[in-house]
C-alpha cells in the first residue's frame, strides 16, 4: 500500500487532477446554493419559501430540517463518489490486480443502520405535523366551502363562530377575503373532475375530489394578498384556474362581507333613488341561465355542489375582482367586452364559449357587449368596490361593529 | 482455481460449419426470428425510436414553456404532448430498453442458448410494436390521449373526455401490458430453468438477478392496472359506473389501483438499471461487487417494499393522518436498501483500479444523479413537504432524476458497455466522452432548475403561465438545457451509427469483464455457446484468467453435461416462425377495431364491434393455432 501511495505522489498529473476536480465540484455546488438561495429577483407570488400561515410555517420548518439533512447526505455521497473514483484510478504502474474484497459485514451493517436513524429523525416531526394539521381542520372558527369547477373556483363563506355561528352566506368566485389570525377551514367539494387547492404561501395542497369532502385549515399570520392555483390536472384550461386570497384585519373582513351583502340587486326597478346602477340589458337573462347573483338569483337558483357542472361564477361584485376567467384576464371594461363577444377565443374550452360567441347560440354585437359591460360595471355596492391593491377602508359606513354586533342575516341587500 | 471447468470458455470454438451469424440478415429473417439476440436488438432499436419520439414531445413541451404567455402550442396539443411524452417514455422507451438488455444479455449471462419460450418472446416484441402503433395512431386521427399518463378518473369519463383519445390509451396500454406480462413469465422461466450447470442462484450475475426480480414485479403489478383499465373501458364503452360518483362509484378507486401498479412500475424501470450498474462498476474497478449477497437482498427488499408504498402518490387526496403516516414511514424504509446499493457501489470502487471508460462514466453519473433523485424522494416521504412538492415542478425534477438520471444514464452505460458484445465493434470512446459530458450538463441544466420552479410554486401540466408568476428565468434555462440534452441524444445515435460502420473490431472480452456473456465471441454465434459452460464462481472469467478463487465452494454437479468438442454442429435451434407476428397483428386489428366504430357492421349488445375487430379476432386465433401446431423441427435441445 505504501509503495502505491508513493507512486501515486510521483505522478504529478494526478496531484493536480484531484484538487482541480474537487474544487470544480465545490465551486459548482457553491454556485448551485447561491442560485437556489437568490435566484433572479422579482415577485414570486406562488413561492413555498415565505410562509404566511401556521400551516405553511410548520411545513417550512420541516422543510428546513430535511433540506439541511439532505444537503449533508448529498455532499457526503457526491464527495465520496468523486473522491473514491479519482483516488482509485487505474495507473500505468498498476501491475497487480487490486485486492479482491468481497464485502465487509460491519461496514454494510453500518450503512444500513445510519440511514435508518436519520430517517427516524425525519419521521417524528412528520407525524407531529400530520396529526396537528388534522386536528386543526376540525377546530375552525370560520368555514369556507370551496367548489372546484372547470376552470374556476367558487367560494361560499359559511359558519362564523365569532358571529355566534351564523352563516355569513357570501358566494363569490376566484377571489376571497379572510381575516388574519383566525383558523379558517376550507371544505373542498367538486361535482366534476379532481382539482387540487393550493395556496403555496398559506398551505400545502389538498385535492378536491368528487364524492369526497376534504378540509384544510389555514391560520394566516400576516395580512396581504396570496395567490392560489389548481394543482391537479383538470382538463384543457388547468393552467388558468387561479385564485386570490386577501388576508385582512378582522374589521376589514367584516367590512368586505357587508360590502358584498349590500351590493345592489339585479332588478333596476328595485334600486334606491340616486343609485348609479343602470337597467339590465335584455340579454342579461341569458347570463342568468348559468350564472348566479347574490348566491341564488338566477333562473336555476343553483350553486355549490348542487349546481350543474357547467354553471358559471356568481356575478355579485364581479367588477370588484382584480381579474376574471380565473386569473387569466385583468378586470377592465375593454377586456370584459372582448370576453363577452367571444370567450372561446380567449380561454378555449370554457363552457361559456360553447354557448356565446360568433356562430354560437347567442351572439353579442360590440354595442351589446359594451352595454352589458356598462351594466356590470355599475353593479357595485354603495361606496364602490374595495380595490385589489389598496384595501378600501375609508368606506366606514359599511363597516359594522366587530364581534359585539353580529352581522345581521336579516339585512336585505341595498335596502 | 480450477473453478471453470469448460475448455471453450475463454476462447470459444465457433464451428465454421455453423454459419448462423454470417448469414445475411434479410427482412424476412428479422420478422420471423425467434433468436433472443435478434429480438433484443429489435427491442432496442424500436425503443430508441420511441425514445426519440418521446424526446421530441419533450422538446415541444419545453419550447412552449420557454417564456410566459407563449402561443406556440395550444392547450389541447400541449395536454396531448405531455400525456404522450409520459406514456411513451415509460411504456415504449425505458421499459422496452430494459427488455432489450434482458433479451440480449441475460441468456448469455446464464449460459443459455435462448430464452425458454422463443416464439412467445417474439410475440411479446410484436405486441410491444403494436401497442406503440396503437398509441401513436391517435395523433393521426386528431385526438391523442390528453388525460395525463396516470389518467385520473373522472377526467377520463365520457362526460369530461368525449373523444376517442382515452380509448386509444386504454387499448394501447392493454396490449403493452400483455406484452410485458408474457415477457416477464418467459424471463422467469428462463432464469429458473436454463442456467448453466453450476450457476446457483447466488452465483447469478446481479443483472440477471434484477431481471428475475423485476419480472416478478411485472407479473404482480400489471394485473392491478389491467383491472383499473378494464373498469375504465367498461365505464366508457358499456356505461358501467366504477368511477362515476353520481352513481356511487369512486374516483379514488382508480388512484389506488393505478398506483398499486404505478409504484412498482418505478422499480420495474430502475431495478434492471441497478443490475447494469452492478455489472459495470466491478468490471471497471477490477474488483468483485462489494457485498454481493446484500445487493441481492436489497433488490428483493426494494421489490417487496415497493408494493407497500403506493399511496404516497396520494398524500394530497385526504386519506387522513394515519394512512399518510403509515405510507410515509414505509416509503422512508425503501431508502434504506436503496442507500445500501449506493454505498456498496462506492465500496466496490474503493481500493479498486478505476478505468474511466464511457460506460463507467455514465455509470458514475448514474450513481451521482440517482442519489439526488433518491434524496428528493425522501423529502417527499415527509408528508407535509410532499403537500407542497406533489404535482409541482419539484416532483418533475425528482422523477426525472430517478428515470433519466437513474434509468437512462444506466441504460446508456449499458449500451456503451455491451455494444462491443452485440456488434463486435467498440463504440467511439472520444465521442462517448463528449456524449457523456453533454448529457450530464444538459440533463442537469434541464432538471435541476425544476427544483427551484417547484419551490416557486409552478405546478406541472400548465400549458402556459403569466409573466407575473415569476417563473420566466428558470423556464428559459430549463428549455436551453433540454436542447443540449436533445443534442446529446442525437450524438449518441450518431456514435452508434458511426461505430457500427467503423468501430474498432474487438474480441470476446474487450473490457476484461468477469461474467459469462463475455466468454463467447462478439457478436455471439446464433447458438451462443458452442459448448455448455459450467460455472463454479460468481465471476467465472476472472476466476479462470486470474485464478483467484471465490469464497464460495465450487460444486459442479454433473460435468457430463459438457458437450463434445464439435458441439456447435449439433446445436439445434428453434425454427423461425411467422405465427407470433400473425397473432400480434390480430390483436392489433382487434384493438383498432374498437377505436373506429364508425365502420361498424355488426352490433352485438351495446358494444360496437367493427369488421376490423372480427378480422383481428380471426387473425389472432389463426396465429395461435398455427403456432400451436407448428412443428418445432427438432426435439431435444434449444
Amino acid at each position: 500500500m505504501d509503495e502505491r501511495r508513493q507512486e501515486r505522489q510521483k505522478s504529478s498529473g494526478e496531484k493536480r487532477g484531484i484538487p482541480r476536480l474537487l474544487s470544480w465540484g465545490s465551486l459548482s455546488l457553491f454556485a448551485v446554493m447561491i442560485l437556489s438561495a437568490c435566484g433572479p429577483s422579482g415577485e414570486k407570488p406562488y413561492t413555498t419559501l415565505s410562509p404566511a400561515s401556521e400551516t405553511a410555517d410548520d411545513i417550512h420548518s420541516l422543510y428546513k430540517l430535511v433540506f439541511w439533512l439532505s444537503l449533508i447526505v448529498f455532499v457526503g455521497v457526491q464527495f465520496a463518489l468523486v473522491y473514491l473514483s479519482l483516488r482509485y484510478r487505474r495507473k500505468k504502474s498498476d501491475t497487480k490486480r487490486p485486492p479482491q474484497v468481497h464485502g465487509n459485514k460491519r461496514l454494510e451493517l453500518l450503512w444500513t443502520i445510519i440511514p435508518a436513524v436519520v430517517l427516524l429523525v425525519l419521521l417524528v416531526p412528520t407525524l407531529n405535523i400530520l396529526f396537528d394539521q388534522d386536528a386543526r381542520a376540525n377546530e375552525g372558527s370560520l368555514q369556507v366551502d370551496v367548489y372546484g369547477k372547470q376552470w374556476w373556483w367558487e367560494f361560499d363563506l359559511g359558519e362564523d363562530t365569532v358571529q355566534g355561528g351564523q352563516d355569513l352566506d357570501v358566494t363569490t368566485a376566484n377571489e376571497i377575503v379572510i381575516p388574519v389570525g383566525r383558523n379558517t377551514v376550507f371544505n373542498l367539494y367538486s361535482n366534476n373532475v379532481i382539482h387540487s387547492f393550493w395556496i403555496p404561501q398559506l398551505s400545502g395542497k389538498l385535492d378536491v375530489i368528487p364524492g369526497h369532502v376534504n378540509s384544510i385549515s389555514i391560520t394566516p399570520t400576516e395580512t396581504g394578498t396570496f395567490y392560489g392555483e389548481c394543482a391537479e390536472f383538470c382538463g384543457a384550461q388547468h393552467a388558468w384556474m387561479r385564485f386570490k386570497i386577501t388576508v385582512v384585519e378582522e374589521d376589514e373582513f367584516y367590512a368586505w362581507v357587508n360590502n358584498w351583502r349590500t351590493s345592489p340587486a339585479i332588478s333596476a326597478q328595485e334600486q334606491p333613488e340616486g343609485s348609479s346602477v343602470i337597467q339590465a340589458p335584455q340579454k342579461f337573462s341569458v347570463c342568468l341561465s348559468c350564472h348566479t347573483y347574490n348566491g341564488a338569483e338566477n333562473a336555476n337558483a343553483l350553486s355549490g355542489i348542487d349546481a350543474f357542472s357547467t354553471y358559471g361564477p356568481d356575478l355579485t361584485m364581479l367588477v370588484c375582482r382584480e381579474t376574471f376567467a380565473a386569473g387569466m384576464m385583468e378586470m377592465t371594461h375593454e377586456n370584459l367586452v372582448q370576453w363577452l363577444m367571444d370567450p372561446d377565443s380567449i380561454k378555449p374550452g370554457n363552457y361559456m364559449g360553447t354557448m356565446i360567441g360568433p356562430g354560437k347560440a347567442v351572439e353579442l354585437t360590440q354595442a351589446e357587449a359594451e352595454e352589458m359591460a356598462d351594466f356590470l360595471f355599475s353593479m357595485v355596492p354603495e361606496g364602490g368596490c374595495t380595490t385589489a391593491d389598496g384595501w378600501n377602508t375609508t368606506d366606514t359606513a359599511a363597516t359594522p361593529a366587530v364581534e359585539s354586533t353580529p352581522v345581521s342575516t336579516e339585512a336585505t341587500p341595498a335596502a | 482455481m480450477a473453478s471453470v471447468a469448460q475448455p471453450g470458455l475463454s476462447a470459444p470454438t465457433v464451428s465454421g460449419a455453423h454459419t448462423g451469424t454470417k448469414k445475411r440478415s434479410g427482412l424476412l429473417d428479422w420478422i420471423t426470428t425467434v433468436d433472443h439476440k435478434k429480438i433484443g436488438i429489435m427491442y432496442g432499436v424500436t425503443a430508441i425510436f420511441f425514445l426519440m419520439v418521446g424526446g421530441l414531445e419533450a422538446l415541444l413541451i419545453r419550447t412552449q414553456l420557454i417564456t410566459s404567455g407563449n402561443g406556440l402550442i395550444n392547450e389541447k396539443t400541449y395536454n396531448e404532448l405531455f400525456t404522450m411524452h409520459g406514456t411513451t417514455m415509460i411504456f415504449l422507451a425505458v421499459m422496452p430498453l430494459t427488455v432489450a438488455f434482458w433479451n440480449y444479455i441475460m441468456p448469455l449471462q446464464i449460459g443459455a442458448r435462448d430464452v425458454a419460450m422463443p416464439r412467445l418472446n417474439a410475440f411479446s416484441y410484436w405486441l410491444f410494436v403494436m401497442a406503440g402503433l396503437t398509441l401513436n395512431i391517435s395523433w393521426f386521427v386528431g385526438h391523442a390521449p390528453n388525460q395525463g399518463w396516470y389518467a385520473y378518473a373522472p377526467l377520463t369519463d365520457l362526460a369530461w373526455n368525449p373523444t376517442r383519445a382515452v380509448d386509444f390509451w386504454i387499448v394501447g396500454l392493454t396490449i403493452s401490458g400483455i406484452s410485458s406480462m408474457l415477457g416477464a413469465f418467459n424471463f422467469i422461466v428462463t432464469i429458473l430453468n436454463m442456467r448453466a450447470p453450476g450457476m446457483t442462484l447466488m452465483r447469478m450475475p446481479v443483472f440477471t438477478w434484477t431481471t428475475l426480480i423485476t419480472s416478478i414485479l411485472l407479473i404482480m403489478a400489471f394485473p392491478a392496472i389491467t383491472v383499473a383499465i378494464i373498469f375504465l373501458m367498461f365505464d366508457r364503452w358499456l356505461g358501467t359506473n366504477f368511477y362515476a360518483v353520481a352513481a356511487g362509484g369512486d374516483p379514488l378507486l382508480w388512484q389506488h389501483l393505478f398506483w398499486i401498479f404505478g409504484h412498482p412500475e418505478v422499480y420495474i424501470m430502475i431495478l434492471p438499471v441497478f443490475g447494469i450498474v452492478s455489472e459495470i462498476v466491478p468490471t471497471f474497478s477490477r474488483k468483485p461487487l462489494f457485498g454481493y449477497s446484500i445487493m441481492v437482498y436489497a433488490t428483493c427488499a426494494i421489490a417487496f417494499l415497493g408494493f407497500g408504498v403506493w399511496a404516497h402518490h396520494m398524500f394530497t387526496t385526504g386519506m387522513g393522518p394515519t394512512a399518510n403516516a403509515v405510507f410515509g414511514a414505509t416509503t422512508m424504509t425503501i431508502a434504506i436498501p436503496t442507500g445500501v446499493k449506493i454505498f456498496n457501489w462506492l465500496g466496490t470502487i474503493a481500493l479498486g483500479q478505476v478505468r474511466f471508460t464511457t460506460p463507467m462514466m455514465f455509470t458514475i453519473g448514474m450513481i451521482s444523479m440517482f442519489t439526488i433523485g433518491g434524496i428528493s424522494g425522501v423529502m417527499h416521504a415527509t408528508v407535509p413537504i410532499d403537500s407542497h412538492h406533489n404535482d409541482s415542478y419539484f416532483l418533475i425534477a425528482h422523477f426525472h432524476y430517478v428515470l433519466f438520471g437513474g434509468s437512462m444514464f444506466g441504460l446508456i452505460a449499458g449500451l456503451y458497455y455491451w455494444f462491443p458484445k452485440i456488434t463486435g465493434r467498440m463504440m467511439d470512446e472520444k465521442l462517448g466522452k463528449i456524449n457523456f459530458w453533454m448529457t450530464f450538463v444538459g440533463f442537469n441544466a434541464t432538471f435541476f432548475p425544476m427544483h427551484f420552479l417547484g419551490l416557486e410554486g409552478m405546478p406541472r401540466r400548465y400549458y402556459t403561465y403569466g409573466e407575473g408568476a415569476g417563473w420566466n428565468f428558470w423556464n428559459a434555462i430549463v428549455t436551453f438545457g433540454a436542447y443540449i440534452l436533445g443534442a446529446a441524444m442525437l450524438l449518441l445515435l450518431f456514435n452508434v451509427g458511426q461505430s457500427l460502420k467503423s468501430g474498432k473490431r474487438v474480441g470476446a472480452n474487450p473490457w476484461d469483464a468477469p461474467t459469462l456473456e463475455w466468454a463467447t465471441t462478439s457478436p455471439p454465434p446464433e447458438y451462443n455457446f458452442a459448448e455448455q459452460p459450467i460455472v463454479a464462481s460468481r465471476d467465472p472469467l476472472w476466476a479462470e484468467k486470474y485464478g483467484h478463487g471465490d469464497d464460495i465452494p465450487a460444486h459442479i454437479e454433473s460435468p457430463e453435461i459438457v458437450l463434445g468438442p464439435n458441439a456447435g454442429d449439433d446445436v439445434h435451434l428453434p425454427n423461425p416462425s411467422f405465427w407470433p407476428l400473425v397473432g400480434a397483428s390480430g390483436m392489433f386489428m382487434m384493438g383498432l377495431g374498437f377505436l373506429f366504430e364508425n365502420i361498424t357492421i355488426f352490433w352485438l349488445g351495446p358494444l360496437a364491434i367493427s369488421a376490423l375487430s372480427i378480422v383481428g379476432l380471426i387473425t389472432l386465433m389463426w396465429g395461435i393455432f398455427g403456432w400451436a401446431f407448428e412443428p418445432t423441427g427438432v426435439e431435444g435441445l434449444h
